[in-house]
């Protein structure tokens, strides 16, 4: 259970109406639950919401409540499909003043399965596509671009220079599935 | 002394001492995976730590027995030790540095919901007679007496073991 792993997607701040209930249709359209809503309060507490089921017009409802209000939010997510299942949780935070990051967080098992992990990038690429990011990247919880801090990340920086100048994104999320590739040393076609 | 190849942030001592601990624990069930997640792609550096981890609690004189094995309540139990009478005990191992690495996950909770979301399996698992207890064991710890609180609100089980 030890190790988790997270794809993190990373959109320029404010996360728009539109882009909140796009996203969320992706995340549904996915998996097959969506429960357990709890967000961390700016003066970091920790506080369950909902604990239940949650239907794509209530996940929208909290995300809009809570996101200006908190430090950051969460909700567990779990797909079953052809013998194969998951489970795991997204975390949606402020790290940056001008951005904002929503997370896939798995166990390491949840990476062992191949059909998982096609799964899993299908997703990201779904939610970066209806959030209109510009970044986005897998790591472990003690890898090397948490060690850095994102923001101290070479390729990041890259990117999200050139990005606040353009308004435009170098970043192609059509190759990320070979980043989830080359992270895991698994090959997913 | 000569040091093996640096991966990732480990240092070339610690690399030497991951392989020492690797042959340690080679024939114990569940330990060439953990070594498998080291070695693969980027390399997970929890997985370092679930061996070093291991390695101090055999020290302590606890029978490490499994590394992740499988138990009911979705869990997956990092390190398994028996004790004297037989009892399941599950230790996860955490190598976070609290105050320095990992930052925007610290400072945005992300620790908790991770925390919180493996407790509360292993709490259901220990009150089923599955396990005996649980643990989370740390390789640094926190220093922010706001997190120190909120482990303790939140009921964490945890110690630092060096």
């Amino acid at each position: 259970m030890s190790s988790t792993w997270w794809i993190g997607i990373v959109k320029k701040y404010p996360f728009e109406e539109i882009q909140i209930e796009k996203a969320t249709k992706a995340i549904y359209d996915k998996v097959d639950h969506v429960r357990s809503f709890s967000y961390n309060s700016k003066d970091d507490k920790y506080t369950e919401v909902e604990s239940k089921d949650i239907d794509k017009a209530k996940l929208i409802e909290l995300i809009k409540k809570y996101l200006v209000t908190s430090k950051s939010i969460f909700f567990n997510i779990e797909s079953k499909y052809n013998n194969n299942s998951f489970d795991g949780f997204v975390s949606i935070k402020k790290p940056a003043d001008a951005y904002i990051e929503l997370d896939f967080n798995f166990r390491h098992t949840v990476a062992q399965s191949k059909e998982n992990l096609k799964k899993i990038a299908e997703i990201a690429e779904s939610v970066y596509k209806a959030l209109e990011a510009f970044y986005a990247y897998v790591t472990w919880e003690s890898g090397p671009i948490m060690a850095k801090g994102l923001e101290n990340y070479g390729e990041f920086k890259k990117i999200y220079s050139e990005y606040k100048k353009t308004d435009k994104s170098s970043f192609n999320i059509k190759n990320f599935r070979k980043t989830v590739e080359r992270h895991f040393g698994i090959k997913l076609d | 002394m000569r040091y093996c190849t640096i991966k990732n942030e480990l240092t070339g001592a610690r690399m030497n001492s991951f392989i020492r601990t690797a042959e340690e624990f080679i024939d114990t069930k569940g330990a060439k995976e953990v070594i498998r997640r080291f070695g693969s792609g980027s390399g997970d550096i929890g997985a370092v730590w679930e061996l070093e981890a291991a390695k101090i609690l055999k020290t302590q004189g606890k029978n490490v027995v499994e590394f992740g094995e499988k138990l009911p309540f979705s869990v997956e139990g990092d390190i398994v030790v028996l004790s004297s009478k037989g009892e399941k005990i599950i230790y996860e191992a955490k190598g976070w540095k609290w105050d320095s690495v990992t930052e925007p996950f610290i400072k945005s909770g992300d620790w908790k919901k991770t925390l919180l979301d493996q407790s509360k399996k292993m709490a259901d698992l220990a009150s089923s007679g599955g396990i005996k207890e649980y643990k989370f064991v740390f390789r640094t710890a926190p220093s922010d007496p706001k997190i120190l609180k909120e482990l303790s609100d939140l009921n964490i089980p945890w110690e630092v073991i060096q």
